[in-house]
């Protein structure tokens, strides 16, 4: 029960949506925001990794690693990351 | 522009291309690999056109003006602080908008900029199209395309560099920005106490302010002196009351306007590809980075790179050996005097002869770890690892030091930059030498040769697997106690795989056996030289032998000629006196009393004096081991046996404890010139502690496996 409870917090963030780390091969999502304060965000923009932009997920494990693909290019995003950044269905 | 040559940094988004460009324009074969991170230093190179001369300078990528690694602020403070005359922006052409990114903000700097749009083929092979004409009006900036793999449009950037510096009044466009922060820009400019020198406009930092770019703050700090607090005033409310009216924080709105800027241009000049077509990256990635098969698939390849080194490079090797054998013994037959005889055969054919013959295991090993390198499989061997990195408090891109490391520690170091975090790239560099370099290679290479000559590739691949073991387990407990903290989330970007070209791996091959042969013609000769005077005098007189071997060789040479014993008894008895003087001469000599005086510290461990001997000239580099060792059992063979340099080891030691010398070479830290680098890159504390630690860990260990291992022999 208390599980549960805590995966529900874990799951729907400051963006009241989903973080990466819970995204599945096959669809399509679009980022909504990414938490970790200026730096972090900054990099990933930089990185051409920004709110707006629709992606796909093509390799995952739960509470790993991630492999996603943005406007063609991959990006392999470390776990820990994969919870910072916010997500919603395309 | 200093006493009248063109100053050009080449900078760009990682992995876009630059080091093939510089290397392209200077002729120099600076090191190209298919991963983001490969420069980690700058680097410069020079090149005349139509009579200009152009200094050129190769810098590490970056993906915007704020810098997050260490190899990223060197790039940035050269352009920031050395003011290049003209940036040539390395983009690759298949990615534009996100590479544009950066342009901009080197637009806003005010340097003069020729975009060099690399990777051209790989770009129109995908189907895109740009109007380079339009596009290069539309962002005010030169445009040149190129192929730098090939070589292709390498004049055109050159015309185009010159062509930038030329020109004066240059058109300088000016990237929108939403009304919010253009009001908060104009409130901070008239606040800035910095030179508006043309260059590094007041535009510029006023925009880096409400990005809370913290170095550009700094900088202000010291140049604005007392003004600051004021300035840091106006800039923090600013962002707040951006926040509240917008909703988002100024740097949200910063990039997306200059993504907008970007878009915009792009989306007249540029066709982008017709999606769809089969990726064969993601296919192959799908495999290669499976969650079930990554690891093993990486072990897998690890396992047969060393088999590959190994098992093939025995072949050249057995050759090689011959070859010295043969030449030592037509020398042993030319030089009649003994001491001579002695320093060309013994030291320098044994020490230096010792070493080169691992030259096709060393020439193989950097071949393979080329090709991981040039493919894009190494920054999937960091995905793969990140899971196994995490638990142990480091994440995947700690493994590409790591890989590098079986190589060679040195560049290891010096690839541990990319770490973004200080505590995470120091843990790295500290576990960095278990991964095993290969000046190590030879050691074990000859010692499993020789102890467990059937399955030698396997014995090599447990010392590695021990090694990683070993990384592991010190970065736990590194992390644990004199590194704790946050783990740094990492984002990398995946390059597409391509074929690794033979050339450059052939290349990058040669420059590396180059090195090692270089390093065996001088470091390892004189180091050989001088093991071979210290394990040669003072040499032992008559009287100094323990017994009176003279006189027992004599009777026994005479009961031969009296007929009382047969010829075989006789030059059995005589060898067998040979060999104690022999070793006696050894102990007597200045290395032989220094390592008898250091052996009872290791002798729990099961080496004896020559081991010790061995392993202290190993310090000034691993291969020495190997010649410290030739040399020894060369001098203290006896000449008329055709005993070849291994059996008189194998016959000297029991296997556990040539394994376990195999372990101690393993654990202790690499060398000289390494820890050097170390020094330079982590300060002296850390050096003294990776030195102390490595030589504790590996004396412990070592101990261990002797005082369990000795019950079973
Ligand atoms: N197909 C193609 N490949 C290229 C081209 N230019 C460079 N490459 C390849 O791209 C990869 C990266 O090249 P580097 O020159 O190391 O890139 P870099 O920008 O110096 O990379 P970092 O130093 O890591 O920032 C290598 O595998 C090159 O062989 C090109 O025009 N076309
Ligand atoms: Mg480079």
């Amino acid at each position: 029960m208390f599980g549960r409870s805590k995966r529900i917090r874990r799951t729907t963030g400051r963006y009241g949506s989903m973080t990466l780390a819970y995204a599945v091969p096959g669809k399509k999502y679009r980022i909504i925001g990414i938490a970790g304060g200026c730096r972090l965000s900054g990099r990933l923009y930089a990185m051409g990794v920004m709110p707006n932009e629709i992606f796909t997920v093509y390799t995952y494990s739960r509470g790993g690693p991630m492999c996603i693909t943005l406007k063609g290019t991959k990006y392999a995003i470390g776990r820990g990351m994969t919870e910072r950044i916010f997500i919603e269905e395309a | 522009m200093q006493n009248g040559s063109i100053v050009v940094a080449l900078a760009g988004n990682p992995n876009s291309g630059k080091t093939t460009i510089f290397n392209d324009l200077t002729g120099m074969r600076q090191h190209v690999g298919n991963y983001p991170g490969v420069t980690v230093e700058k680097r410069s190179g020079v090149v005349n056109h139509n009579g200009h001369r152009i200094e050129i300078i190769d810098l590490p990528g970056i993906y915007s003006l704020t810098a997050f690694s260490e190899e990223e602020i060197v790039a940035r403070n050269f352009i920031l602080q050395e003011k290049p005359d003209v940036i040539i922006d390395v983009i690759d052409s298949s990615s534009l908008e996100r590479n544009l990114y950066l342009a901009v903000q080197f637009l806003e700097i005010g340097i003069p900029i020729v975009l060099d749009f690399n990777m051209a083929d790989v770009a129109r092979g995908k189907g895109m199209r740009v109007d380079i004409g339009l596009l290069s009006e539309l962002l005010g900036m030169p445009i040149i395309e190129t192929v730098g793999s090939k070589g292709k449009g390498i004049e055109g950037l050159l015309d185009a560099v010159i062509e930038v510096t030329g020109k004066k009044n240059r058109k300088r466009i000016e990237i929108p920005y939403v009304e919010e922060i253009e009001n908060a820009v104009e409130k901070i400019i008239p606040l800035l106490e910095v030179e508006n020198d043309g260059m590094l406009m007041k535009r510029w930092f006023a925009v880096k302010l409400l990005e809370q770019d913290e170095d550009v703050a700094n900088r202000l700090r010291e140049k604005n002196g007392r003004g600051f607090e004021k300035l840091q005033e106006v800039v923090s409310n600013s962002i707040n009351h951006i926040k509240d009216v917008m909703g988002v924080s100024p740097d949200v709105l910063i990039a997306d306007s200059r993504y907008g800027f970007i878009k915009g241009a792009l989306h007249e000049a540029h066709q982008e590809a017709d999606s769809g077509n089969i990726d064969i990256t993601e296919k192959l990635d799908s495999i290669l980075t499976n969650r079930l098969l990554g690891i093993p698939i990486f072990a897998f390849i690890m396992w047969l790179m060393f088999q590959f080194v190994f098992t093939l490079g025995q072949y050249p090797m057995g050759w090689i050996e011959t070859g010295f054998e043969k030449l030592s013994t037509l020398l042993n037959g030319i030089i009649s005097n003994g001491i001579m005889r002695s320093l060309i055969v013994d030291g320098i054919i044994g020490g230096v002869g010792g070493v080169l013959v691992f030259t096709p295991n060393i020439a193989l090993l950097f071949f393979a770890i080329a090709l991981l390198e040039d493919s894009g499989y190494m920054a999937r061997a960091a995905f793969v690892m990140d899971r196994v990195m995490h638990r142990i408090g480091l994440h995947g891109k700690s493994f590409i030091p790591l890989i590098i490391g079986f190589g060679c520690t040195v560049p290891a170091y010096m690839s541990s930059r990319i770490l973004e975090n200080k505590k995470d790239r120091l843990v790295t560099m500290h576990i960095n030498t278990f991964c095993s370099c290969s000046a190590r290679l030879p050691v074990y290479i000859l010692l499993a040769g020789t102890f467990f000559p059937a399955i030698a590739g396997n014995v090599i691949f447990s010392i590695y697997l021990i090694g990683i073991f070993f990384a592991v387990i010190m970065a736990k407990v590194l992390r644990a106690t004199r590194f704790r903290g946050e783990l740094e989330p990492f984002v990398m970007e995946l390059p597409h795989y391509r074929i690794p070209t033979f050339k450059g791996a052939l290349i990058h091959t040669w420059d590396r056996i180059w090195m090692y042969i270089k390093k065996a013609g001088t470091v390892i000769l004189l180091i050989s030289i001088a093991m071979w005077g210290l394990f040669t005098f003072p040499m032992i007189g008559e009287d100094d032998y323990s017994g009176d071997y003279i006189s027992q060789k004599k009777e026994i040479e005479e009961s031969y000629q009296a007929g009382d014993i047969s010829a075989e008894s006789y030059s059995e008895q005589i060898s067998e006196i040979e060999g104690k003087m022999n070793a006696e001469k050894l102990e007597f000599s200045a290395a032989g009393r220094i390592g008898k005086f250091i052996e009872p510290v290791f002798r729990p461990l099961g080496f004896d004096w020559k081991m010790v001997v061995a392993s202290i000239s190993g310090i000034a580099a691993k291969e020495v081991v190997v010649s410290s060792f030739s040399t020894l059992f060369s001098i203290g063979g006896v000449d008329e046996t055709s005993e070849s340099l291994r059996d008189r080891i194998k016959n000297s030691y029991h296997p556990l404890v040539g394994y376990n010398f195999m372990l101690f070479t393993l654990l202790y830290f690499p060398c000289m010139a390494s820890m050097a680098v170390f020094r330079r890159e982590a300060g002296t504390k850390e050096m003294l502690f990776q030195i102390f630690y490595t030589l504790g860990l590996a004396w412990v260990v070592c101990m261990i496996v002797y005082q369990i291992g000795k019950f079973f022999i």
